[in-house]
């Protein structure tokens, strides 16, 4: 059986270009021709080294490990649709569970400098005169507003010495 | 899809190894259906057969690993959620890397394309220091190569040169004819050749 009219030498460079000098990935129905064809014309055999440098460096290009955790989380799935749904409906933008742990993060601090910070009735007179200090209004705005809400007096949060009247 | 054709592709799936050639009959058809009707088991089969394969293929497409594995999460989420979409004139396969491909796009679009080396991990080549540390070498030229490309021949080239998609099956799960997949593929090949001639000797330079 001849194969030798079946394909052009511009087919088969063609091929070469596109898919490299493995034949297993040309097409299978010209494969064949395109092979023998090969086989007797030099300049395609030129073609085939130069690509096939190419393909050597990128098989060189290590294959992705798998991850087996990740496959016993999607195989989990079906039994998590009905929560997915839900969050996925709060958090269109991708998976749900990274917003989740954010949340979940943020909790985890905000209970940790809770739970180590001391509570604001155990400052003595001195430091918490300090901090007014440090962190008194100036602008006639804001100290209007302290004022309204019971600036000067005392204020619900157990701090003496809070005046406005040397900052006007 | 109707009971009809569902029971169709079933007893194709079981007369696959008797009657037809193997190239011919899609092994996960049968599979789909069962998907499609809620089979939990069946889905489970999908992601043992296919999960690897498709994060391999997210990693190589967006270039770092824990975007491919949320691609690659949120893409079976797809599947199960729409499954019954799926219907046989599409191989399953090349629906499921239509599917990666476009969560990997959707992810591409949103960043930059920038790559951390330490993101990918890497298989031990098993070869002499010297000439694993050559090839280490190597394919981290062909990945800054391939990140360089646009995303269309990138896409190409993976599926058809990693994934060993043939081009038909590749131009299907691209959604193009083959003659549109080989042109990609070729500027592809070319602008890779380009790009490693030059790094490789700049590579040659500082040896010497």
């Amino acid at each position: 059986m001849t194969l030798r009219s079946n394909i052009s030498e511009r087919r088969v460079l063609e091929l070469i270009d596109a898919y490299g000098a493995v034949p297993a990935r040309w097409p299978a129905t010209e494969r064949a021709p395109a092979m023998d064809l090969v086989a007797r014309t030099p300049d395609l055999r030129i073609a085939m080294e130069t690509a096939a440098v190419l393909d050597e460096m990128l098989d060189t290009r290590p294959t992705p490990m798998p991850n087996p955790a990740l496959r016993v989380e999607l195989k989990k799935i079906p039994d998590q649709r009905h929560g997915l749904d839900w969050l996925s409906a709060l958090w269109p933008f991708g998976a749900p569970w990274r917003p989740a742990m954010g949340l979940a993060a943020a909790l985890a601090v905000g209970l940790l400098v809770g739970a180590v910070s001391p509570p604001a009735d155990t400052l003595t007179g001195d430091s918490a005169e300090i901090m007014l200090d440090q962190t008194a209004p100036s602008d006639p705005v804001t100290l209007a507003g302290l004022t309204a809400f019971g600036g000067g007096s005392d204020n619900g949060f157990g701090l003496t010495g809070f005046s406005t009247e040397g900052d006007l | 899809m109707t009971e009809t054709t569902r029971a169709g592709i079933l007893a194709d799936g079981l007369n696959a190894s008797i009657s037809s050639p193997p190239e011919e009959i899609d092994p996960d058809a049968a599979l789909m259906v069962r998907v499609a009707d809620g089979d939990a088991a069946a889905y489970r089969l999908l992601v043992d057969r296919h999960a690897d394969r498709l994060l391999g293929f997210a990693e190589r497409l967006v270039g770092d690993r824990a975007t491919a594995e949320d691609i690659v999460q949120d893409s079976f989420l797809s599947v199960w959620r729409t499954a019954a979409s799926w219907t046989p004139k599409a191989k399953v396969t090349t629906w499921l890397y239509r599917i990666v491909r476009n969560k990997g796009l959707d992810q591409i679009r949103k960043r930059k394309p920038t790559v951390n080396p330490d993101d990918v991990v890497l298989t031990d080549p098993g070869a002499a220091p010297d000439q694993g540390l050559h090839d280490r070498q190597t394919a981290d030229m062909v990945r800054t190569a391939m990140d360089g490309l646009p995303e269309r021949q990138r896409s190409a080239i993976v599926l058809v040169h990693y994934e060993n998609l043939s081009g038909a099956d590749a131009s299907a799960a691209l959604g193009i004819s083959i003659e549109a997949l080989e042109s990609l593929l070729a500027r592809g090949r070319r602008a890779l050749r380009a790009a490693l001639s030059s790094r490789r000797q700049e590579l040659l330079e500082t040896t010497r």
